[in-house]
């Protein structure tokens, strides 16, 4: 009998629903499942783990410590989600310096009170759990897909550690590429006087779509779910290549094809899921607000 | 002790790598803070190349290429001039100062440009200090 750990640093608690799939259920029927944010507190005294499945980015003191002792007392760690993996939304945060989004979140007598009660201070820049500890199994996605936590959770109750494969979105994008590069600017999606064609690839008719950069965490083999649904890819699956940072490609991209890069003007929130490993840095001088 | 910065520069294979050839055979001295990455154009060096030399520790980034109209390949400084105009947008995002980054241009005999780039950039760059990586 294996125990699991599901635990949640810096989350919105999302990747620990999946934990309620029926499939999932029936397969940890026969093992023990010892924590569970949404149930219970975390673990006190010297349990170990064989599986531990950890979600969300590291903001502060107290997930950085917990997360050391978790990778020192679990055979297994796995890396649930982008935030985990990438740093997602938290990560967002890393584009302001620690003293200023302190200072415009909280009021100073709460600041105060936080310092007084001994109350986990946040770390200056938030974290994906691969800067600080080993993670042997990275599941990227905003949920991932229950069939990649399934097929991991069962290889690693077998001992062994899976291995994932993750192409970029375009891979089964349904819609056609007509290899014409007649797009100069970009638009945005309900901006433009036409609307988008259905059945044509939306960033030849100008419209950002991060399908490119974006590795596939959909389930695979079937067209991504915002594809699918008509609208263009955000970039939840966190980069295609490991530490790769997705803006830079993406500039990169529009500048091979000539199209003016500076018409996207929030060009950092191509960074919105992966801006952990240094990807999103405060501003220097002048331009800090 | 005074700061020596690292400086990557780019130079590419037809001009600037021979201008510092040049410039050994003439036996000029520059600031021993260069490391010289030949490139086969100035047009590879990618916004994605520069930042991460700065990621990884250097202080500076200079691509040295043709001059405009003489590259090897036709074109390939346009591009890298293209390119220069973003890496120096983006390096503001990252955090890093823009001018951390010159686009220069000397062809093979100019060994005299391509010490008095090397040494300028060496002075600004000492004057900016280390760059300043968090990562911790």
């Amino acid at each position: 009998m294996a125990k699991l750990l599901f635990y949640a640093l810096g989350a919105c608690g999302g990747c620990e629903l999946l934990a309620l799939e029926q499939e999932l259920v029936s397969l940890l029927e026969d093992h023990e499942v010892y924590v569970y944010p949404l149930l219970s507190s975390p673990p006190g005294g010297s349990f170990s783990f064989d599986i531990a499945l950890i979600s969300g980015a590291v903001l502060n003191q107290e997930h950085q410590e917990f997360l050391r002792d978790l990778r020192a007392r679990s055979r297994f760690l796995v890396a649930l989600g982008t935030c985990a993996t990438h740093g997602g939304i938290p990560a967002l945060v890393n584009e302001r310096r620690p003293e200023e989004r302190f200072e415009e979140v909280y009021p100073t007598s709460f600041r105060q009170e936080v310092l007084k009660e001994g109350l986990p201070l946040p770390l200056p820049y938030v974290k994906a759990l691969d800067e600080l500890v080993k993670v042997d199994v990275a599941l990227p996605g905003c949920p991932p897909d229950i069939s990649y936590v399934l097929k991991t959770t069962q290889d690693l109750l077998k001992g062994t550690i899976p291995k994932f494969r993750w192409p970029s979105v375009c891979e089964t994008c349904p819609y056609e590429r007509t290899g014409k590069r007649n797009v100069r600017r970009l638009h945005r999606l309900l901006a433009g006087r036409d609307h988008p064609l259905k059945e044509r690839c939306f960033l030849e008719q100008g419209i950002l779509c991060l399908g490119p950069v974006t590795a596939l965490t959909c389930v695979q083999g079937e067209p991504p779910l915002c594809l699918a649904a008509h609208m263009p890819c955000r970039g939840c699956g966190g980069p295609v290549r490991a530490k790769a940072n997705p803006m830079l490609d993406m500039l990169n991209a529009l500048v091979g094809n000539r199209i003016d890069w500076r018409s996207w003007p929030d060009r950092k929130l191509i960074l919105a899921f992966a801006g952990a490993h240094g990807h999103l840095r405060p501003l220097k001088g002048p331009q800090c607000r | 002790m005074s700061f020596e910065p690292k400086i990557i520069a780019f130079c590419c294979h037809w001009c600037s790598y021979a201008a510092a050839d040049t410039a050994a055979l003439m036996r000029r001295t520059y600031p021993i803070n260069v490391r010289i990455i030949r490139v086969m154009c100035s047009g590879m060096v990618s916004p994605k190349l520069v930042l991460e030399a700065l990621q990884q520790g250097a202080d500076g980034v200079l691509v040295l290429g043709c001059p405009l109209g003489e590259c090897h390949y036709k074109e390939g400084n346009y591009r890298a001039q293209e390119w220069a105009e973003m890496i120096k947008e983006l390096l503001a995002d990252m955090g890093y100062e823009p001018e951390r980054f010159q686009l220069a241009w000397c062809s093979a005999s100019e060994a005299e440009k391509f010490v008095e780039i090397i040494t300028s950039m060496t002075r600004r760059i000492k004057k900016l200090g280390p760059v300043e990586n968090q990562n911790g």
